[in-house]
């Protein structure tokens, strides 16, 4: 009897033992899985990603295997795991759909993070908000816009809007219509705009600046001034180049008109009287 | 003469060192050192002053042309006034600008251009690259240049298939300067690989000629333009190869 219960109780030891065995091993083989993938996911962020980003992403992972392999471990143990799947299931069905905007964000924030449309410096219209990137974080992206207030847009919505990136390209258009008098010397006008922007060193020489007729509008023959310029100078060029058109088609003696309208009366057999008033 | 200086002796010691009560004229580049201290370096963009102790010397140097009126290209391309037919292994020459640091010890007080600043695409408006603008000719000899007013020399030799080549650029980045006795600068010698598909410009470092004095100082501006561009890709550039029709041959 005693010696039944004793190899019994050996027995039982021995099982526990083989149990503990295993689990440890089962345990051992997830922690070394976690390395391994942790790991191999810094060597593949890293270079990509800042590390506000790509640590807690691996930590997630990580912890998250770690987990799985205790769970796993606890299977020789006789612990019925299916009931944790599913307490696991539907807690992860609660927390997701809780955390739906915010786990949209950082999933948006990591393929933005990965793509990179923007990066901080841009100056970009995402989601109708024109300004320069100031941050990109998991969450959310920030813009300072052109006046100075910081926009937070989430990255929810910076992953699903239409964005402009200005600096992404090798050269920007600047382009600027002018209107000048019907009296005037076309081509002296074109020729006039042309030099200006020939003397501007923003303006590009190759793709080059052109001037033409765009319109023959009720008070002015409006000519369209085009050249490129480097996108970091785009603004600069404009306003340097809109400042200085006044000044070269005054010398160049070419008028800017103002509206005009010409009144035409008919079946008027009378003189017609008419009275200036003066403002004072 | 369009460089000049308070003191003719001054213009052959590259770097230039000012003392007070000199100054320097190169192209449109002027520094003058007043006697109470006031420097003041203008450019046809602008000017900058400042006040530096009498004991204190002030450099002028050339340095690459990619700094004014905007950083924002480490190229320089060179537009040939006609386009120049090479073979392999032939050189050429040809001007491409410089401009001028302004510095006290480690600090630059200015950065002036002796000549006009464009800038140019060259390739398209998606894949093409930006590039510091010049035009000069190709010459088969340094002496048919013109004379180099506010630019260097630079010497081209190329490898690989026959090209007929409008221009040629380079990546100025990490460039160093050379002199000779007379104070001509010299950009160094230049490596243009061409093929069929277009060519690719590499920087030797080494002088377009032998008995150049290496412009030392320059190195410590280099500093400076590799903290400001970090790209070092060499000048690549698609040419438009025609070659002849059958009919013709």
């Amino acid at each position: 009897m005693a010696e039944d219960i004793l190899s019994g109780l050996a027995g039982a030891i021995r099982g526990s033992i083989e149990n503990f065995v295993i689990a440890i091993l089962v345990f051992t083989a997830g922690l070394i899985i976690a390395y391994f993938v942790r790991s191999l996911m810094r060597r593949s962020l890293k270079p990509k990603l800042p590390p506000h980003v790509y640590r807690p992403l691996e930590l997630l992972v990580f912890y998250s295997l770690l987990a799985v392999s205790g769970i796993a471990a606890l299977y020789p143990f006789g612990i019925n795991l299916s009931g944790l799947l599913i307490a696991g299931g539907f807690a992860g069905i609660v927390v997701g759909l809780a955390a739906q905007n915010t786990l949209g964000n950082l999933v948006s924030g990591v393929m933005l993070l990965i793509e990179q449309p923007l990066r901080i410096g841009d100056p970009v219209n995402v989601a109708g908000v024109s300004g320069v990137v100031v941050g990109i974080n998991i969450f959310s992206t920030r813009i300072r816009t052109w006046d100075g207030p910081i926009v937070r847009i989430p990255n929810n919505t910076v992953f699903n809007e239409i964005i402009t990136n200005y600096v992404r390209m090798r050269a920007r258009r600047v382009e600027i219509a002018i209107g000048i008098h019907y009296d005037t010397d076309i081509d002296k006008a074109i020729e006039t705009v042309k030099r200006l922007m020939e003397s501007h060193p923003l303006c590009l020489v190759n793709p080059g600046p052109e001037a033409f007729v765009d319109q023959y509008a009720d008070s002015a023959i409006v000519i369209k001034m085009r050249c490129w310029a480097p996108p970091q100078a785009w603004f600069a060029t404009k306003i340097e180049l809109q400042t200085r058109l006044k000044k070269a088609l005054d010398e160049a003696g070419i008028k800017i008109p103002y509206p005009q309208l010409d009144l035409h009366i008919v079946d008027q057999e009378e003189d017609l009287r008419v009275r200036l008033r003066g403002e004072g | 003469m369009p460089i000049h200086a308070s003191d003719n002796e001054l213009l052959l010691r590259v770097p230039w060192r000012i003392e007070a009560g000199q100054w320097i004229e190169i192209g449109d580049a002027r520094i003058e050192r007043r006697e109470n201290g006031d420097l003041e370096a203008c450019d046809r963009y602008g000017c900058a002053t400042a006040r530096i102790p009498k004991g204190q010397p002030v450099y002028a140097a050339p340095i690459p042309a990619i700094y004014r009126v905007l950083t924002a290209t480490p190229y320089i391309y060179v537009d040939f006034e006609s386009s120049v037919y090479i073979e392999d292994g032939e050189d050429y020459w040809a001007l491409a600008p410089y401009e001028v640091e302004v510095y006290v010890g480690d600090i630059a007080v200015a950065r002036l251009s002796p000549v006009e600043v464009k800038f140019t695409l060259v390739g398209d408006i998606v894949d093409g690259l930006l590039a510091r603008y010049y035009k000069s000719i190709a010459a088969y000899t340094k002496e048919e240049l013109p004379d180099p007013v506010g630019t260097a020399v630079v010497r081209f030799i190329v490898r690989g298939t026959s090209i007929l080549l409008p221009g040629v650029g380079f990546n100025a980045v990490s460039t160093r300067f050379y002199v000779d006795n007379t104070g001509l600068i010299y950009y160094p010698t230049l490596t243009v690989e061409a093929s069929n598909g277009g060519v690719v410009v590499k920087t030797s470092g080494d002088p377009p000629l032998e008995g150049l004095r290496e412009v030392v100082e320059v190195r410590r501006a280099r500093r400076h333009i590799a903290a400001f561009l970090q790209q070092t890709q060499p000048f690549v550039m698609r040419v438009q190869v025609q070659k002849r029709s059958l009919a013709t041959q």
